[in-house]
């Protein structure tokens, strides 16, 4: 009897299923046989969600690559998941760094701009960040897409046509994006003590990305987090209650005291490397003051975003710019991002060799090359006819209070002192 | 009333007889003589050097006249713009050419020490030292939709290749293009500051839907950067310099001249003449404007309208051209022109420093009140 009920069922099934996908199914049974069979072996199909359903019924649009399947498809059906996506780090995949921030409350003004044209609501671009900008569209589509495409594509996790969870709870699913130079996660926690436990003993005691990032399998994938991911912390009012779930998650192993101390220790971690991060990037601010930085901002091509600028926030470039900001960048996306995620991962040799020491290398190398761009610039200097040393203190003193590092009294003051140094 | 028609009357006679007979028609106070001196083409540039010479275009070529009337043709050809140098030792001429025009250096004899062709029509010549010569170049280019007017200045020793700045790149809407040339290249008069380390000048905007006018500008030659100082009508391109060089003379054609400070633009004081055709004594004492001459102020005199003048280099006298002729009106009492600053390299140094904003105008005149330590 029980038998029977089971065929019956599975027959139902195949059948509903093949209805729902009946007009396509003909043809794509031999043009696309891995995407059907992926689908009749999926959840969607023992529910009947067909084609159709999510593709559109217009073939010739599809055909064109007109008709992606973004998350708003998929967002009728996964409300919960889709709304807990859109708020989580991955919502906003597309618009990576502060200069794409429609989200945030604390955006700077005049960054429409970066989206939209002046009285245009329709934006320009899905993707603002100035690396990708500089990219030509092939390596722009690898390169930055795969990843950031997760803001739109269920599918970057999901993969297309299977709806098998096995895969998305695999850690391997997240170091698609979560590895290499800049943030190497998937290997931190790979050789920390979790990833260890988690490869001999099982998830259940060592816990793996989803464990901690996806409690429960939410989609919100940045609970717990007291930082941007430029790794710029999150001010109190944010940080605090992010930091009660980050113990909350580490509570169901280990005791409250214990979480709260360890992740303290990575804010401490992470105020120290700051520190390191910021004199650097003084140090790079008064070459530019100076004129010093070779070549300047306004001899190289336009920066995407902020046009002839010296840029050394989340959006700067690795291409076009001087040696010593290239020094900076690795410090900064690379180095600093490793100690601090090192840190928080509990990795030892990324919090220490791979990031803390390589950060404080690269401050030797950052100011030695410093020293070096200001003997270049007073040999320069040498053989011009009335371009005192006043004239360039003074043209730096400029350049500080044009852009905020003196304050009008400041500026005044020193300004003064080299006055008074002229008389 | 009766002098005062009798007076206009004069005025009206001898003007009337101008053409037979080298007069200039004006009422002149006590102590001011006039007497012809040279011929002098009308609308031709003219210039008087510090040891009595005067440059004119005569008969259509450029001729050097002494005090004593005696003239020598030293160019073939009539010069667009001309100017001697502040010792006197020497002339710049541009020559309008059919490609451009030639610059030409002369001595006091008449005899080339340099010359050298420019792309571009010379509007005015001026000397910052006894050796670099400015010139002031417009080109325009003509295009269906408008024309493209470059200003751009040029600076010369007399033997190497001068070397060329632009100053202003602007595209004229048709009907500014075809302006008659009086208006349109009545502009870009290079005016050199009695520091010589500035030079103001004016360049010509054309905003749409707006009457064209022009920029007066300042720009420092060591460091290239400058200020705006004012605006004025189209035509009242010429600016000059007060000698103590902290403000500068500019004025509409229509309306009243006034005097500016540098580098703010702020205005000090004001006549009611307009501003065609300004000269301004060595010592600032007079002032020719539109015909009127001013003294302290006040004026003085007056001459016939199209008349234009130059004062020589002492101070002494004036040198005003009208209807083909060139008049020396003499007995003028200009005074001491202001000494440069003892500490001459400092105030330049300041002045460079200013001209980029890295100090203020403030700060400079403060620093200007401290005297250096004594030694």
């Amino acid at each position: 009897m029980m038998k029977s009920f089971i065929a019956a069922v599975l027959l139902l099934s195949t059948a509903v299923a093949a209805g729902a996908a009946a007009p396509c199914l003909p043809c794509h049974a031999e043009k696309t046989p891995a995407a059907v069979a992926q689908w009749q072996g999926s959840a969607h199909a023992r529910a009947g969600v067909g084609c159709e359903k999510c593709h559109g019924s217009d073939h010739d649009k599809i055909v064109r690559g007109e008709a992606k399947v973004g998350m708003k498809v998929c967002a009728p059906c996964h409300q919960k998941a889709y709304q807990e996506h859109r708020a989580s780090r991955h919502g906003m995949g597309l618009h990576s760094g502060w200069g794409c921030t429609r989200n945030l409350t604390n955006r700077k003004p005049g960054e429409c701009r970066f989206c939209h044209e002046e009285g245009d609501e329709v934006p320009r671009s899905d993707v603002q960040c100035a690396r990708f900008l500089k990219q030509s569209p092939e390596m722009g589509e690898i390169g930055c897409n795969y990843c950031h495409s997760v803001e739109d594509a269920c599918d970057s996790c999901h993969s297309k046509h299977m709806t098998d969870l096995k895969i998305v709870r695999d850690p391997n699913s997240c170091a698609k994006c979560h590895m290499g130079p800049d943030h190497p996660q998937w290997e931190m926690w790979q050789t920390s003590l979790h990833g260890t436990l988690n490869a001999t003993t099982g998830s259940k005691t060592g816990p793996d990305c989803q464990t901690c990032h996806m409690p429960k399998g939410t989609h919100n994938v940045s609970i717990g987090i007291t930082m941007s991911s430029g790794g710029v912390p999150y001010p109190a009012v944010k940080a605090q209650p992010a930091r009660a779930d980050m113990v909350n998650i580490c509570s169901a192993c280990h005791a409250p005291s214990f979480a709260k101390r360890e992740l303290e220790r990575g804010d401490q971690v992470r105020s120290q490397s700051l520190a390191i991060l910021k004199e650097a990037e003084q140090v790079i601010w008064d070459l530019n003051d100076r004129g010093l930085l070779d070549p300047m901002p306004e001899n190289r091509p336009p920066h995407p975003l902020s046009g002839q600028r010296l840029v050394t926030d989340s959006q700067m470039l690795y291409e076009d710019t001087s040696h010593i900001e290239r020094l900076f960048f690795k410090m900064k996306k690379y180095d600093y991002a490793r100690t601090v995620k090192g840190a928080y991962h509990q990795n030892p040799a990324y919090t220490h060799w791979y990031g803390n020491a390589e950060l404080k290398m690269d401050l030797v190398d950052i100011k030695s090359e410093a020293s070096r761009q200001k003997e270049r610039g007073g040999k320069k200097g040498e053989g011009k006819a009335a371009a005192p040393g006043a004239e360039d203190e003074l043209k730096a003193l400029k350049n500080k209070f044009e852009r905020g590092a003196l304050s009008q009294e400041e500026y005044a003051k020193e300004k003064g002192k080299v006055l008074e140094k002229m008389r | 009333m009766k002098n005062l028609v009798l007076t206009l009357f004069t005025v009206l006679i001898l003007g009337s007889l101008a053409g037979c007979a080298a007069t200039l028609p004006a009422q002149l106070p006590t102590g001011l003589q006039v007497k012809p001196i040279a011929r002098s083409d009308a609308d031709t540039p003219f210039d008087a050097a510090l040891n009595g010479t005067f440059a004119t275009v005569a008969k259509g070529n450029v001729t050097l006249t002494d005090r004593q009337g005696k003239s020598v043709k030293v160019v073939d050809g009539a010069a667009s713009a001309l100017s001697f140098s502040s010792g006197g030792d020497r002339l710049a001429v541009a020559l309008p050419a059919e490609d451009g025009t030639w610059l030409r250096i002369l001595d006091g004899s008449g005899k080339t020490l340099g010359e050298t062709k420019i792309g571009g029509r010379i509007t005015s010549v001026a000397w910052r030292s006894e050796k670099e010569v400015l010139a002031g170049v417009l080109n325009v280019r003509k295009f269906s939709f408008g024309s493209q007017m470059t200003s751009r200045l040029f600076q010369w020793d007399g033997s190497g290749v001068p070397v060329a700045t632009t100053l202003n790149d602007v595209t004229l809407r048709p009907q500014v293009a075809s302006l008659p040339d009086q208006l349109l290249y009545n502009q870009l008069f290079i005016a050199v500051s009695p520091y010589r380390d500035e030079i103001a000048y004016t360049t010509l905007k054309d905003p749409p839907l707006f009457t064209p006018y022009l920029k007066v500008l300042i720009r420092n030659l060591e460091t290239g950067s400058g200020a705006e100082v004012g605006q004025v009508q189209l035509g009242g391109g010429k600016v000059i310099y007060a000698p103590d060089g902290g403000s500068l003379l500019i004025g509409d054609a229509e309306n009243a001249a006034r005097r500016v400070s540098l580098p703010d633009g702020k205005e000090l004081e004001t006549w009611p003449s307009a501003a065609i055709n300004p000269a301004l004594s060595p010592a600032g004492t007079y002032l020719l404007l539109d015909g009127h001459l001013y003294r302290k102020g006040k004026e003085i005199a007056t001459f016939p309208a199209g008349s234009r003048g130059v004062f020589l280099p002492d101070g002494s006298a004036m040198a005003v051209s009208y209807q083909g002729e060139l008049f020396l009106v003499s007995g003028l009492e200009d005074g001491l022109v202001p000494a440069l600053p003892a500490d001459l390299e400092r105030v330049l140094k300041l002045r460079r420093l200013r001209s980029q904003k890295l100090i203020t105008d403030q700060e400079y005149r403060k620093e200007l009140e401290r005297k250096e330590p004594v030694q």
